[in-house]
């Protein structure tokens, strides 16, 4: 599991997840998550390279969603495949944070 | 089809092995996409649990999974000799609230009675065992 970031327009933060958000997977990037979550202020996570998604990672992502709330930043997910889609579905995660279906889409949701 | 089985070490690392095994049985039977990508994660969220959450054991950590595809369902049996937890015991979560409310944790089992038919537990001499079955009628 491999979690990338770059800064991009407008004080966006783009995190890539690569690989397989499971138990070990949580357990790899859960720190580095976390601490961009208590550091920025727009997080993109950008799923398109994520290939599987498990409670554990979900609760990774809604930590991070729940520290960027609490300082009054947000976290969009943008491009998730079919399954991890199904998944973040299936257990609500889409009411808590939103899920884009481009990048652009993501940018105009970040800075509205 | 008879069952086929495979045990693993209580390691997480471990769990990427079984993760292979388990794909390469079922792609064999040709299950579509779907079905096996939701009960990829069924295998992870049972497995993975008792990688987290099992502290005391009998005799040396071990989990053992079977699988079973037939012509009308696909089951997965999870054998752990850890403490006796019956998952089935698990409340539902309360899934639509904001994210001050929200609690993390408890969605595993959610995603596994979501993306199954049918689960039952056993508690046998010193292991535990869940049984979980999806129909292939869903496909």
């Amino acid at each position: 599991m491999q979690l990338l970031s770059e800064e991009i327009d407008g004080n966006v933060t783009r995190v890539v997840l690569v690989g397989a958000l499971d138990l070990a997977g949580a357990e790899q990037i859960g720190l580095k998550l976390s601490v961009l979550a208590g550091s920025r202020k727009l997080l993109l996570i950008d799923m398109e390279g994520l290939t599987f998604l498990s409670s554990m990672g979900i609760r990774s992502l809604l930590s991070a969603a729940k520290t960027l709330a609490r300082r009054g930043g947000k976290l969009i997910l943008v491009k998730p495949s079919a399954t991890v889609h199904k998944v973040l579905l299936t257990t609500g995660c889409d009411g808590l944070m939103p899920i884009a279906s481009s990048l652009d889409e993501a940018l105009g949701l970040l800075t509205a | 089809m008879t069952f086929r089985f495979f045990t693993l070490r209580v390691d997480a690392n471990d769990m990427v092995t079984l993760d292979r095994w388990f794909c390469t049985l079922v792609h064999d039977h040709g299950l579509p996409v779907e079905t096996v990508e939701e009960l990829r994660v069924c295998l992870h969220e049972v497995v993975g649990n008792v990688i987290l959450h099992g502290k005391t054991w009998d005799g040396s950590p071990v989990i053992k999974v079977a699988v079973r595809v037939d012509v009308e369902a696909v089951t997965l049996v999870v054998e752990d000799n850890a403490q006796p937890f019956n998952p089935l015991g698990l409340p539902e979560p309360d899934l639509a609230t904001s994210l001050d409310e929200v609690k993390i944790g408890g969605l595993g089992f959610h995603l596994v009675r979501s993306f199954t038919d049918l689960q039952a537990y056993d508690r046998l001499p010193a292991r535990n065992r869940l049984t979980l079955m999806r129909r292939r009628s869903r496909e």
